[in-house]
């Protein structure tokens, strides 16, 4: 449920964003050099209602709110499905971040790989070091 | 080619740095390169020597060099650990230092600084690496086995952990620096796959070091924890894993036996096609065979621990391990298919490359009987082992590092190395190399086990066999040192390009001034392209540049070989 | 914008400050790979646990006190979105207000380090040692990978303070703010590490 909304959220505001593109083109040859630093606007449009501040704040208030949410969700109640969706969350939350505010969006897509592939030789450790792990912790 | 064409006045001559630059803080790729190399081969002595302590206490049956059973894990757990931080990974990021911005045309790595900054994290590394010798003995090994190392050893071990913390910070920003000057730094018209295999190699090693040292460092910390802190990760009466050790460190370890063994496959390609006079047979597939290589690599780590795993996890790993023989074997066909045929000159560089080819196929061998579960858990922990790891190390690594140092020793320095003293070098190494470790098998069958300093007095005249070889090969490593010292001074001058070779490290002089080159390289579209026309063209230009390809007895023969249609080098021609 | 990368595609001058950059921002992206994985083995000794062991983290959470460290995050995800903010003042030209956001950023930071000491020191008067027999296990499982963690903020502050005052010292312009792009990314990558510990450790 959190994790759609935060989907949704998203595509609004990658939306925005494209339109931003736009809006901030480059015009002379010192903007040529950085232009592909994506600078966004002062304005974040979502919903077609522009809101008075940049994308990145946008992002902001979506990570806190996610928070807000997910220390609803985990405490008091736990279980598998609660583990699933404070997991999706967390994950939402590292996303959004590392592509609005480390730019990976924009970025070269090298970039990208070069997380990427680290991040899945690292989850693949865990899961297999969680899964020869011993069951029980040995004397009590 | 256009750029070699034009003559300049005088032949470009670069001058070695004085040593005051070897000793101090300096950002050139040169000088840090021979610093790495330099270091490493005294980590070199070190670690010899300690090989020849553990070999004068297993002459017998029983104790009686070492003072006890605690000293002798001591001295062998310093051995391999020095030999493989301290010489073989310091030793190849020397080679790749020095040579890798040269092969791209470059002026110098893309970040000189940090590049300064990785090599001096090795001299204090170093220091405590040796220091814990005294502190307290490391008895786990260098694989720092727990409980061992944690109930067992002394403060040492902390001490090493700590060391091998810096290494670890060392190689990975050395290994960044690497990846990013090998994909932003390359001269325009090299591609990647017009890079020299060399620079190939570094590449994947390079990637392995990123993605591999931090499990040790991750898996150090806890270590170090456990030591001085009093936490209980590795202790399994308190609810710790001693597993988790050996899965942590063998995700490092095994991509590190790549890390140490690829540069030298890079280095033989480099060695073999240059003194064969061919093209590397199969370019693409050996370039990235070396990826494939580092990828498989993290696929197999648990084939070390198949007596301590679950028996049902065993399979897979045997069959990934036997799976990463295929690029390995790729490599090897391709270097027997590149020598076929060629006009072969037996300069010691070319001769320890062979001997590196037929010695690691040895290694290759053993280590596919290794990963085949039966065997591996007849021969678990037996001297089959230790001969396995030092055929693929020393006959590997070692031997690389040995074809490196006489290919490019010219290129460094600017004096050739005494090609009669290398061949006696060669010959000696080759022969004792082969009868200390090919013994070793037969004794691992009959079942010694590694690691002991007292053993059944059956095995008495095997020992003695590998003990007095591994003495002659001992000692046979000073005629190097020898001949470097020697050759520094009196040796022939080296020209731009002794050996009349393409890739883009001779295409300036010897040794290269501070800015490599005077005027950009332009690199020939296949480094390899040997025989060739447009190599011959390349070469005359070189000529024209730099002055006639000095030592002058190499010069007629190698241009009869260049010009395609004369016989090799007679062996001994060239002195 | 074909242009743009027409241009771009062309350089081959590897001393140009763009160059310079791109390979900037490409190691820092390397370096990052690697404390992926660091941070992988710190994470999986905590997971271990929780998996293998979890009526113990169910015990030692009692201690735990999910509000302070809720509000801890904030700072954190506060400090990061200063930081960005930052960044974009500086593409815009705008000197003064970078440094007043990057200076921000260091002092959230610096506030998140406070905040977990006080916690560390809640939780030691709860009996939670690095390690003891009585308390379980929990402690060493979570005070080495907090702490690593936080020698990574504490970094970050001081990274941050240098950024400040090389921005006072007007060393940064719209057109070579690197410096501060690449302060970012390691002060960003700290956070999503936050992000993955905060939801791991405290909540699932």
């Amino acid at each position: 449920m959190a994790e759609d909304e935060m989907t949704q959220a998203e595509n609004e505001i990658s939306d925005a964003e494209n339109v931003n593109e736009e809006a901030a083109a480059p015009v002379d040859e010192t903007a040529h050099e950085i232009a592909h630093a994506h600078i966004p606007s002062d304005t974040t449009d979502v919903l077609g209602i522009t809101l008075p501040f940049p994308i990145y704040t946008a992002v902001f208030v979506i990570l806190a709110v996610l928070t807000v949410i997910e220390v609803v969700v985990g405490t008091g109640s736990s279980g598998a499905v609660i583990a699933i969706i404070l997991a999706a969350i967390a994950f939402g939350k590292a996303y959004l971040v590392v592509s609005y505010y480390m730019h990976l969006r924009t970025d070269n897509r090298l970039f990208t790989y070069t997380l990427v592939f680290p991040l899945i030789v690292g989850i693949l450790g865990i899961l297999w070091l969680i899964l020869v792990a011993p069951e029980a912790g040995g004397v009590e | 080619m256009a750029t070699i064409t034009a003559p300049l006045d005088r032949p470009l001559e670069g001058k070695r740095p004085h040593i005051n630059e070897y000793l101090r803080w300096s950002v050139d790729h040169k000088i840090i390169g021979v610093q790495y190399m330099v270091t490493a081969l005294f980590f070199f002595i070190v670690g010899g020597a300690l090989a020849m302590m553990i070999r004068a206490e297993l002459l017998t049956p029983a104790l009686d060099v070492a003072a006890s059973g605690q000293q002798f894990n001591t001295i062998f757990s310093m051995h391999g650990t020095i030999m493989i931080f301290g010489w073989i990974i310091p030793m190849m990021a020397g080679f790749g230092n020095y040579f890798v911005p040269l092969q791209l045309g470059a002026k110098d790595m893309a970040f000189p600084w940090l590049n300064a900054f990785a090599f001096w994290l090795i001299p204090p590394a170093g220091m405590l690496l040796i220091l814990s010798w005294f502190i307290g003995p490391i008895e786990a090994g260098w694989t720092a086995y727990p409980p061992l190392s944690t109930l067992f050893s002394g403060d040492g071990q902390t001490l090493a952990a700590l060391s091998l913390h810096l290494l670890g910070i060392s190689s990975i920003l050395g290994a960044i620096n690497f990846i990013v000057t090998i994909k932003n730094m390359r001269p325009p018209g090299m591609g990647y796959f017009q890079m020299p295999l060399f620079t190939w190699t570094i590449l994947a090693t390079a990637l392995i070091i990123v993605l591999a040292t931090p499990f040790l460092a991750g898996a150090l910390t806890l270590l170090i924890l456990d030591r001085i802190g009093g936490t209980k990760f590795f202790d399994a009466a308190n609810g710790g894993d001693v597993l988790l050790w050996q899965n942590v460190f063998w995700f490092y370890s095994h991509p590190a036996v790549y890390i140490m063994v690829l540069p030298g496959m890079g280095i033989l390609s480099e060695v073999l096609a240059v003194h064969s006079r061919k093209s590397i047979f199969g370019y693409k597939l050996v370039a990235l065979s070396s990826l494939g290589i580092a990828l498989i690599g993290f696929t197999v780590w648990a084939h070390h621990m198949f007596t301590s795993l679950t028996p049902e996890l065993r399979i897979p790993f045997m069959i990934t391990s036997m799976i990463i023989a295929v690029p390995t074997g790729i490599k090897v066909f391709s270097w027997l298919a590149t020598i076929w045929m060629g006009k072969i000159r037996f300069t010691a560089a070319m001769l320890f490359g062979l001997g590196f080819l037929s010695m690691f196929v040895i290694g290759g061998i053993s280590g596919v009987m290794l990963a085949t579960l039966p065997f591996d858990i007849h021969v678990h922990d037996t001297y089959f082992v230790v001969s396995h790891l030092h055929f693929v190390l020393f006959g590997g690594a070692v031997f690389a590092i040995y074809a490196g140092i006489y290919h490019w020793f010219p290129k460094v320095t600017g004096r050739m190395l005494d090609e009669r003293l290398g061949r006696l070098h060669f010959f000696i190494t080759y022969v004792s190399f082969f009868l200390t470790f090919f013994p070793m098998n037969f004794a691992g069958m009959l079942g010694m086990p590694r690691r002991v300093a007292v053993y059944d007095p059956k095995f008495q005249t095997l020992n003695v066999i590998i003990s007095i070889a591994g003495f002659v090969l001992g000692v046979s490593t000073f005629i190097l040192f020898y001949n470097m010292f020697d050759s520094l001074r009196h040796g022939k001058k080296a020209s731009a390009n002794p050996w009349r070779a393409l890739t883009l490290e001779w295409a300036t002089s010897s040794p290269p001034p501070s800015t490599n080159f005077i005027e950009d390289p332009v690199p020939m579209s296949d480094p390899y392209g040997y025989g060739t026309t447009e190599a011959e063209a390349y070469l005359y230009g070189q000529e024209q540049q730099f002055g006639p390809l000095k030592p002058a007895h190499f010069e007629a023969a190698l241009l009869a070989a260049a010009s395609d249609d004369s016989d090799p080098l007679p062996e001994g021609a060239g002195d | 914008m074909a242009q743009l990368v027409e241009t771009h595609g062309h350089t081959h001058d590897h001393e140009s400050p763009q160059a310079k950059a791109e390979n900037l921002k490409f190691a820092m992206w390397l370096y990052l790979a690697s404390e992926v994985i660091i941070f992988s083995i710190l994470i999986a000794a905590f997971a271990i646990f929780r998996v293998r062991q979890p009526e113990m983290v169910d015990e030692a959470r009692e201690a735990l006190s999910i509000s302070f460290v809720s509000v801890n995050t904030f700072v954190l995800l506060a400090s990061s979105w200063a930081m960005v903010m930052g960044l974009l003042a500086i593409q815009k030209g705008n000197n003064e207000s970078m440094v007043r956001w990057i200076g921000l950023t260091g002092v959230l930071g610096l506030t998140f380090v406070l905040l977990q000491l006080v916690e560390y020191q809640e939780l030691r008067h709860e009996g939670i040692a690095l390690y003891s027999e009585t308390a379980g296990r929990f402690g060493q499982r979570f005070y080495p990978l907090t702490a690593f963690h936080g020698a990574h903020v504490i970094v970050g502050v001081i990274w941050a303070f240098i950024v400040m005052f090389k921005g006072i010292k007007r060393q940064y312009s719209p057109t070579n703010y690197i410096g501060i792009e690449i302060f970012g990314l390691y002060w960003h990558f700290v956070d999503v590490v936050w992000i993955i510990l905060f939801t791991m450790i405290y909540l699932i």
